[in-house]
Parts: structure tokens; sequence; C-alpha cells
């Protein structure tokens, strides 16, 4: 074994150890299956709606003034940034080498659509979907309203052909939508996997992936029938302010993160703080520097959660920005703690 | 829902998460990751318990849904020329940094090689098992980690010589 293997190997064998322990695991997959087989709606108890980050903005269910604006329908993950004016200064006492001080300025970003909905309906039924974006890619993923009969149906919206782990498929040609369509069998237990995709117009190709609860012609029956729609993608997180010229690049219901800084914030189940606090909006938060990075912890202690957020090391970043930065992140409906 | 998922998930549960970890590196997308997979596998767990390794089917799972987020890691994956400075010497917190600089190499990996490392050098996955956890050949397995280990030798190599040019 050579120094390299020994290295990566330590590495990964120290990293490991800094792993979620996991003490609320169980408790967070029956949650998420529970969603998965009741009707996954968009907007949950509007109670959420009462928690509030920051004491000095109250939560309203529409977007602020200097929010995200709407996406056009047809819009892919179009978010375009609009260089909101930076509001800070470098962290002082940086050498001029340092990588670019991170800025933060009002939200300047277009909130994502999923510009497709399916109109046919599998048996077992489909719940509402749940829109989310991972770098920058749309997906909607329905849940069968009948877990038992029907089988969940993922689309998936994106300028780059889709991709596949390597391994034995099975593939046939197919039209869908007057356009060819590939049909990609993966034959494993305990359901067979059934992927179909087609380019839907130059730089938009679209992916249904299913399995084989449905048949073949099912899929390609309800893939031919997607309509034109404007699913919002679900936000778990308004923002005050945001890192400057950021896009969305990931929105799930307890993760948000930006490009291109990788500035991630984080919706987590309620955790002791450890060591000295400060204020956070009308929450106590701590503020940690290591060599990966900057994270502010946050304790939400009446939803109760914890708010983590991280800016990666190659963006300096002062205390005192952090804070605001954290100060002015406040929950939404579609909000959900992690484990 | 039988109690035996309930039994794996907390039996087996802090391993997947140790394991998803080490492949997004980022807890909170390992937790993700873990989450969505078990849920999804909850619902069919009266077949997949039958299956002769059920474990090694869920951590197929993972290991396949982590290399579907395309470009989720996008902006770790761009910066494997910037590690953070590292202390010189052999002495133990040298050699601390030194695994904090492999942890940002590793993150700048492709996704592919950084799983086949993972399976390689934390699991002890022989090539064929990887192979068999990817979905792909032997042989692919094999260059994906020859590919990875010799882009960590030149990262280490190119920062040694910078260092050098320092003193």
């Amino acid at each position: 074994m050579t120094e390299v293997d020994e290295l990566v190997r330590g590495t990964l064998r120290r990293h490991a150890e800094e792993a979620p322990d996991g003490a609320r695991l169980l408790a967070a997959v029956h949650e998420r299956s529970r969603r998965l087989g009741r009707r996954r709606r968009l907007a949950v108890a509007a109670v959420v709606a009462a928690l509030v980050v920051s004491g000095g903005a109250a939560f309203a269910a529409v977007a602020p003034t200097g929010g995200p604006r709407p996406a056009p329908p047809a819009g892919v993950a179009s978010a375009t940034a609009s260089a909101p004016a930076p509001t800070t200064s470098p962290t002082p006492g940086r050498a001029p080498s340092s990588p670019a001080a991170l800025r933060f300025g009002s939200p300047g970003y277009a909130l994502p659509t999923f510009p497709f909905r399916p109109v046919v309906t599998p048996v077992g039924g489909l719940a509402d979907p749940v829109v989310t974006l991972a770098a920058g890619e749309l997906t909607a993923f329905y849940a069968a309203r009948d877990g038992e009969r029907g089988a969940d149906v993922t689309i998936r919206v994106g300028p780059r052909t889709p991709s596949f782990d390597a391994g034995p498929a099975h593939e046939t040609r197919q039209q869908v939508r007057g356009k060819a369509a590939t049909l990609r069998t993966v034959v494993v237990a305990p359901a067979n996997r059934l992927s179909l995709y087609w380019l839907e117009r130059p730089g938009q190709w679209v992916r249904v992936d299913t399995d084989d609860t449905l048949t073949d012609a099912e899929l390609v029956r309800l893939a031919d029938a997607l309509a034109p729609a404007a699913v919002p993608v679900l936000m778990p997180f308004r923002f005050d302010v945001v890192p400057a010229g950021a896009d969305l690049d990931t929105s799930t219901r307890s993760v948000v993160a930006f490009r291109p800084s990788g500035v991630t914030c984080a919706l987590r189940g309620p955790q002791p703080l450890t060591g000295a606090t400060v204020p956070v909006g009308r929450y106590r938060g701590t503020v940690r520097h290591t060599g990966t990075g900057a994270t502010v912890t946050v304790a939400l202690d009446d939803v109760p959660a914890t708010l983590v957020v991280q800016v990666p090391a190659r963006y300096p970043v002062s205390d005192a920005d952090l804070v605001r930065f954290a100060a002015g992140i406040q929950l939404t409906a579609d909000a959900e703690p992690g484990s | 829902m039988p109690d035996g998922f309930d039994e794996f998930v907390v039996a087996r549960g802090p391993a997947l998460l140790r394991y998803a970890h080490l492949l997004c590196g980022n807890a909170h997308l390992a937790e993700d990751l873990v989450q969505e997979v078990l849920a999804r596998v909850h619902r069919r767990w009266a077949r997949i318990e039958h299956l002769d390794a059920p474990e090694a089917y869920v951590r197929r799972a993972v290991t396949r849904e982590f290399l579907s987020w395309r470009r989720r890691l996008a902006s770790r994956e761009a910066v494997l020329a910037e590690v953070p400075d590292r202390p010189s010497g052999a002495d133990p917190a040298g050699q601390l940094a030194a695994r904090d600089e492999m942890w940002t190499l590793l993150a700048g990996l492709p996704r592919t090689q950084r799983a086949v490392l993972v399976l390689r050098f934390y699991d002890d996955l022989a090539d064929d098992q990887i192979a068999d956890v990817l979905g792909c050949a032997p042989s692919t397995v094999r260059a994906h980690a020859s590919r990875a280990l010799a882009r960590l030798r030149s990262a280490l190599a190119r920062r040694s010589t910078v260092e050098v040019h320092r003193d």
C-alpha cells in the first residue's frame, strides 16, 4: 500500500467519525416514509408558518419586497443573478491575496418552477408533486397515493443528456410527444427500474423514472401526455439577504445551497449548543471557524429545530455578517428539519 | 410495517450514515441521502428483507442515489486545486492537517471515483465487490481507482512543489 493509499484510508476513517450519529434517523425515516405514503403536500401545517428565525420580520405567505421573483413558467432552473449591491466589507486583517470575501445583498434570483405535470394518472394514483432543486436541476416527485398498488413517479428536467449508472440495462426506442425517446429497463430486485427520456427541445431533456409496477406502455402514455405547468420549487427558507450574485443551487425541505459560493443553510432537529453563544435575531447561536469554513448554529427553541449555516473557507466572512445572514433566514411552510 | 425494518435502521443506520458522509463529504446531504433511500426502502421492506443481503441492497441504493445526484456537489468538485494551507513536518498535527487536505482533495474528485475509493479504503471491498455495488465491470473499478489516486498524487505533488518554492 502506498503512502497516498494510507493517507486516503486514514482520512476516510477519521472523517467517518464526524458523520451524524443517527440518533433521530429512525424517526426521520418514518416521517419521510409517511410523507411518501400519503399525499405529499407542498403546504404543511400552518403552524410552521409562525416560526420565524429572526424577530425582525414577521412571516408572510408571500414573498417579501425584494424577494425572489417568479420564474417564467417554462423555466428550468432559470435562476439569473441580478448582482445585488454588496452590503458588507471583507473581514479586516485578511491578506490581499485571500479569496474574495463573501458579500451579501437582497435576493435577486428567480424562483424556479417545474414546467410539466402529468395528466394521465396511473394505477394507484399520484399525490401532489414535490418539486426540488438539486445542483440547479429540477425534480418533480409524485408519490403513489396507493403505495401497495401504485408506483412513485419522478420527472426530471435539465439541460444535459440523462446519465445512468454503468451496468446491464435493456433499452428500446419509443416515440414520446412526437420525439424519439429511449426506454431503459434495469432488472433489479425488488422491482425493475424504468427510465424514459427524450430531448423535448434543444437544451431541455426530460426523464421520467418509475418501476415496473407500471407497464412500458403505461409509462409512455404518462410521458406522452405531460402538460405544460409551472409548479413552484419548494423553498424552506426566505432570506432577508443572500450571498451577492447568488443563484439557487439546491432547495429541499431542509437544505438550501447557493452557487457559486457553496453557502449552505440546513434545518436540523434540535441540538444543544456548545460553547459561547451570541444573539442571532431573537435566538441564540454559536459561530465557529474551522479549516473547512465558518459555521453558525442557531437553536430555534420554539420550533424546535436547529439552523446550521455553513460558508466554505474559500469565502472569508466576518462573524457579524454571518450572524446577520443567519438572523435574516425565515422558515416557510415547506420547511421540515432533517434528522 | 414490519418491525424488522426498525431493527435494521437502528442497527445499521449509523453505519449507513458514516458511509454516506464519506460519499457526500457533507453531513446534511448524507442525512438527506440516507433518509431518502431508507424511506423508499421502508415501503418495500417486506420484499427487500427476504433478499440474501438486505444491507448490501440498501448500500447499493445509497451509492446509486448519490451518483444520481448530478452536479449536486459541483461547486465542491471544482475546487481541487484549492487546498488549505498545510503545516510541514511529520508531527501529529502535520499529519492531521495532511488528512484535512486529503479530505478536501477527495471532495474534488468525480463522484464515481470518490465512491470507488470509499468502497476500497473504507469498506475494504475487493474490486469485484465494488463493481457489484456500482453496477460496472471490475476493470472499470480499477480504472476509476487508478485515475483517482493519480489525481490525488498529482495534486499533492503540486502542493509540495509550491511549498518548496515558498521555502
